[in-house]
């Protein structure tokens, strides 16, 4: 149990130490960890349903980021602009992101057991092809008609590449609300659908009420009497929450998204893809393709992918060319671990507690740094290194799991 | 008769790969139009020769890891940090020409083999993930000493930044051993330069490897590599021979390094080594080598092919395009590409 847990409780730790040292103000420090929850959250979202098919961490959700960057420079292009334009590049993303993921899948199929470092690989390898075609075809072979997009030269697309005022962070800023109404009204809205389902229960099938079952409106109940307190008793709590702004619409995607992943998990699809995670074999004896199956799972996370890297060029507002999609799979693959997911096992809990650990490291480390050792490239690095060490760490923990539960098999057999 | 010609031409390719035929038809391609765009042909083949013999004990470390049969060591960053280290000591203590790099190839060796056996254990308990494992141990490794290098006592006033603190990024030899095997006995044939020395300290390494392949403990190991059940019946020490692979890897990455950095004139500290294991891979699995079996010829082959492509292609790409870096694009494209092909290979051969 602890052992399991050991990579999030180090992280709860490092996050508690960074943020004491950077001594940064209450309101900073709920604004900064927001931005990035929003920002991030659905490119860490996008690796569970490879999790789930057994798969592993799908690093080439690189091939997503790439085909959302490309959506955004087929809609510059043609000077769409404004929250408008974002959807025609998620619509141009789709079926970009969609052919990626299969071939990506039919790769994996050959390489099964080793999807993890065909991934990776297969990552740089897109990259490779991902800057031929934007560095030397744009311009010469494939036709700009934004001259903007173009090196002066006119071989090769520019860097980095920058939305119009109308279009940076359309989709954020379609609904924005302090994060202090948010908290308000979801807490009511969580408090009316228990209070809801208790009288449906009471007056509607006639049960008795039993305070077990109502265990989340008491929860929700002491959430809102404790966000209160916070509220009048501490005024620095309160201008944090009233000053951090939250982007509603995104939210709301994020929100859909977490929705569709759950309801994925209830569908035959769903159910499929968890059998094939189980065993191959045991699945391919029940009748299903299991080929087809991993092909739809890496399909699923590579769109979503492009919707969370297009999520994240909008906030930012530009993207390096060249490079913006190189860190996506390997900082969300970091979030997912530190929130206590594993190899075999991801939920959407652990994605939103690596997301809130992982940023705020993230955040605060480059501060700490400079608090510490007066060198803020000591924290910088720190931040990097504890990335690579948590995928190093996740690996190999399960790495040793597997070899000790076959070791213990195989002489258990020979008893 | 003439259709199992062919089919015998066609067994022959299958055997030798599509990638490999593709490469090989590629640096014929570039090396023509070198000629055709009558570009400084003696100076490129100069480069080419330099390129293959600082690269070849790099690509040299692969062969005891895939003897050992921990497949291919995507952890090589573990043995160039020891040898970055060993050599900046060189470079504190003012040691200069070929004793210069000799000194720090002996230093870099006790850190290699403590680095390479405290890896070994971690090595052994992660079987079958060995390659995915190491490649992160060797970010974590690189990521961890950047932030050594910003802290470690170095103090010579040429090797440290002028303000701030710690070491440079990029320090050239030139006070040090710069070029020192390169020019070392160093014949011009036909306009060429052809670093004698230096192919003769690579020489050296790979008969050294050829011999201990041959040896005892060679063939111990690549028994443990091909098979462990079976090894382990006849009394082979597995993870013994798996850690003797593994620090061996991990001493010639040191030793590669600093025969690299004296051929390039400078040291790279900092983000540099993250990725400098994959061109290593690439070049093996392009001379014909598997993560499962590997031969000194596929290492020099590999190496030559792989070396004289990016040395023949940065003069071509660079003349026909001069807008960006079409030679870094092509070598990304080849080098992870082949990688895929041999990932892709790997599976069909084995297991399901």
């Amino acid at each position: 149990m602890l052992i399991d847990n050991v990579v999030t409780i180090l992280f709860c730790v490092i996050c508690a130490a960074e943020i004491i040292l950077a001594k940064q103000s209450f309101a900073y420090i709920v604004d900064q960890i927001c931005t990035r929850l929003f920002r991030n959250l659905i490119l860490i979202l996008a690796l569970l349903v490879p999790v789930w098919a057994g798969m592993g961490l799908n690093f080439s959700i690189v091939l997503g980021a790439m085909a959302a960057q490309i959506g955004v420079i087929f809609v510059l292009n043609f000077n769409m602009s404004g929250f408008l334009g974002l959807l025609a590049a998620f619509l141009a993303s789709v079926p970009l992101s969609l052919i990626f993921g299969y071939m990506a899948g039919r790769l994996f199929n050959r390489t099964k057991g080793q999807e993890m470092i065909t991934g990776m690989i297969l990552g740089f390898f897109s990259k490779g092809i991902y800057d031929l075609v934007l560095m030397f075809l744009c311009g010469p072979v494939i036709p700009i008609r934004n001259k903007d997009l173009l090196l002066t030269s006119g071989v090769g697309l520019t860097t980095p590449i920058t939305l119009d005022r109308a279009t940076r962070s359309a989709i954020n800023k379609l609904w924005q609300l302090p994060l202090d109404q948010v908290i308000i009204v979801g807490l009511a809205a969580f408090l009316a659908f228990w209070i809801l389902r208790a009288v449906i229960g009471r007056f509607g099938r006639g049960e008795r009420i039993d305070l077990g079952k109502l265990r989340g409106l008491i929860a929700g109940m002491l959430a809102g009497v404790a966000y209160f307190a916070l509220r009048a008793g501490s005024p620095l709590f309160l201008f944090a929450m009233q000053t951090t702004v939250i982007p509603v619409a995104t939210g709301i995607i994020i929100a859909t998204v977490c929705l569709y992943i759950a309801y994925l998990s209830r569908t035959k699809l769903g159910s499929d893809i968890a059998a094939v995670g189980q065993n191959r074999a045991i699945a391919s004896a029940m009748g299903i393709k299991v080929n087809v199956i991993r092909i739809s799972a890496i399909m699923i996370s590579t769109l979503l992918a492009a919707l969370g890297q297009l999520v994240f060029i909008q906030e930012i507002g530009n993207f390096t060319t060249y490079s913006a999609h190189e860190n996506v799979g390997t900082f969300a693959i970091a979030a997912l671990l530190v929130g206590g997911a594993s190899i075999k096992k991801a939920s959407i809990s652990h994605a939103l507690l690596g997301a809130f650990l992982f940023h705020t490291m993230f955040i605060f480390s480059p501060i700490a740094g400079k608090n510490l050792f007066n060198d803020a490239q000591v924290g910088e690095y720190f931040r990097v290194f504890a990335c690579y060490a948590v995928i190093a760490a996740a690996l190999a923990l399960h790495a040793w799991k597997t070899s000790v539960a076959q070791k213990n098999a195989s002489t258990s057999e020979e008893k | 008769m003439k259709y199992a010609g062919i089919a015998r031409v066609k067994a022959g390719l299958k055997s030798f790969g599509l990638p490999r035929i593709v490469i090989l038809l590629f640096i014929l391609f570039l090396n023509m139009m070198l000629f055709v765009l009558d570009l400084p042909v003696a100076l490129t083949f100069s480069q080419c020769l330099v390129r293959v013999g600082i690269n070849i004990v790099l690509s040299l470390a692969m062969a005891p890891c895939i003897m050992a049969g921990t497949g291919m060591n995507f952890a090589l960053p573990l043995g160039i940090e020891c040898g970055l280290v060993a050599g900046m000591i060189s470079l504190q203590f003012n040691m200069t020409g070929i004793a210069g790099i000799a000194a720090a190839m002996l230093i870099s060796i006790p850190f290699s083999v403590a680095a390479g056996y405290a890896y070994s254990l971690l090595v052994n308990r992660v079987k079958g993930s060995e390659m995915m494992v190491s490649t992160y141990v060797g970010f974590s490794v690189v990521a961890l000493m950047c932030i050594a290098w910003l802290i470690l006592p170095f103090s010579h006033p040429s090797i440290v930044w002028p303000i701030g603190k710690g070491l440079r990024t990029t320090i050239t030899l030139d006070a040090w051993y710069d070029r020192a095997l390169n020019n070392l006995w160093a014949l011009k044939l036909w306009g060429v330069d052809v670093p004698v020395g230096l192919f003769l300290v690579a020489g050296l390494f790979c008969l050294a490897m050829w011999l201990f392949m041959r040896s005892k403990a060679g063939l111990m190991m690549k028994a443990a590599g091909a098979n462990p059940k079976y090894a382990l019946a006849n009394g082979i020490k597995v993870d013994s021979m798996r850690a003797l692979g593994t620090i061996l890897s991990t001493v010639l990455g040191g030793v590669g390094i600093i025969i690299y950095a004296q051929g390039f004139g400078f040291y790279q500290l900092y983000n540099a080594p993250l990725m400098m294991a994959f061109p290593a891979i690439s070049a093996v699995l392009i001379g014909g080598a598997s993560p499962k079996k590997i031969s000194i010829l596929n290492i020099v082959l590999g190496t030559v092919m792989f070396q004289t492509m990016l040395a023949v292609a940065v003069p071509v790409a660079n003349s026909m395009i001069p807008e960006g870096n079409l030679s870094e694009v092509v070598r990304t494209i080849v080098s992870n590409g082949v990688i895929l092909y041999a990932l892709s290979r790997m599976q069909s051969g084995s297991k399901e």
